[in-house]
């Protein structure tokens, strides 16, 4: 039954290779490959038979632990015009995925009126789906330290010099990677790079400059037997480092 | 005085920018430490608090303020060094770089 849509992004056919049944009540999931310009795979789930709404389509792919790809919480929704040739399908999510098998952005994610839904039925559905869709904003991970930074800013704007946004980001990624991360002192050196530090009472101390290159620099110190160590490490390797030194709880990593 | 040894037991003071002065009021490693972007530098400029030993210990610090050359920062703070205790730490990291 499904054989070929048109996919309203580019306007060329989408062939599905193999139909999967999920198992899932008047849901169908197809694999396609895109024939598009994207040399990916497609993915493309079908309601089939005009009952429910999309939305309870797209509620019940999100649940389907069985299938591998939900990544619908990713997908942008937009209305747009039913240009799905006449089969049954009254929604349809698409994600794009590479040869690795993962999704990828910008994924499109359709909700079509057919099959008897009505017009408001429809807005519903899309109201529904961009509720449950629309990707909830990620607190920042430096979050806690905006106030700190924009005080260094203030600072080194005063004598001349600048944050380097890469090393920012830098300190982002590390505080994104270590859900656990304890507050860091910061620092701004001239050469404008994040510099943070964590200290505790028995002398133990971990400092790591954020290079902005995907490094940091990092100098180690524990109070058992006055250990060191320093050098400049990938940020995961820094936390490895930090570890396997056995700071791992002074810093939260 | 510029230059020279100065005896273990003095203390020195050392200007740290405020964006070197970490929340709890102690200052970052990098402001100890040569500056990249400075490739001219040659050493960490000090001031020797004990150079005014003829007067009262909360007075040094004025005077080092009112004879010091650059900027100061309200933010900015002077961190007070054991000249014996900087010159152990410096040589103790000598021997961890080998």
């Amino acid at each position: 039954m499904l054989e070929t849509v048109l996919d309203t992004q580019s306007n060329k056919p989408d062939r599905v290779e193999s139909l999967v049944i999920r198992g899932l009540d008047k849901a169908e999931v197809g694999f396609g490959s895109y024939q598009g310009a994207t040399p990916s795979k497609w993915v493309t789930f079908y309601h089939g038979n005009g009952t429910g709404t999309a939305c309870d389509f797209v509620k019940a792919v999100a649940s389907d632990t069985n299938y591998s790809v939900r990544r619908l919480n990713y997908a942008g929704v937009w209305p747009r015009q039913n240009r799905v040739l006449p089969i049954i399908a009254s929604a349809s999510a698409s994600i794009n995925i590479d040869r690795e098998d993962n999704a990828s952005l910008p994924a499109h994610f359709g909700v079509y009126g057919l099959a008897g839904l009505c017009p408001q039925c429809i807005q519903q559905a899309i109201e529904d789906v961009l509720a449950l869709d629309t990707p909830a904003p990620q607190p920042d991970p430096i979050r806690a330290y905006k106030d700190r930074i924009a005080e260094l800013r203030a600072y080194a704007a005063e004598d001349g010099f600048g944050l380097n946004p890469a090393s920012e980001g830098d300190f982002r990624a590390f505080a994104a990677a270590a859900p656990g991360l304890r507050r860091a002192m910061l620092a701004l050196p001239e050469e404008g790079n994040l510099s943070a530090n964590w200290r505790d009472a028995e002398g133990n101390r971990v400092s790591i400059e954020f290079l902005g290159n995907g490094k940091g620099e990092f100098v180690l110190r524990r109070s058992e037997g006055d250990a060191w160590d320093y050098g400049t490490d990938t940020l995961e390797g820094v936390k490895a480092r930090i570890s396997s030194f056995g700071l791992g709880s002074l810093v939260g990593v | 005085m510029t230059s020279g040894d100065l005896p273990d037991g003095d203390n020195a003071v050392r200007y740290v920018g405020p964006t070197y002065v970490l929340e709890d009021g102690t200052a970052d490693r990098k402001a100890f430490q040569l500056r990249p972007n400075r490739p001219d530098e040659t050493g960490l400029s000090v001031n020797w608090l004990d150079y005014y030993a003829g007067i009262a210990e909360d007075e040094r610090l004025d005077e080092v303020r009112r004879v010091f050359r650059l900027r100061l920062s309200r933010n900015g703070r002077f961190a007070e060094l054991n000249v014996g205790a900087a010159k152990r730490a410096v040589r103790g990291a000598e021997r961890r770089r080998g």
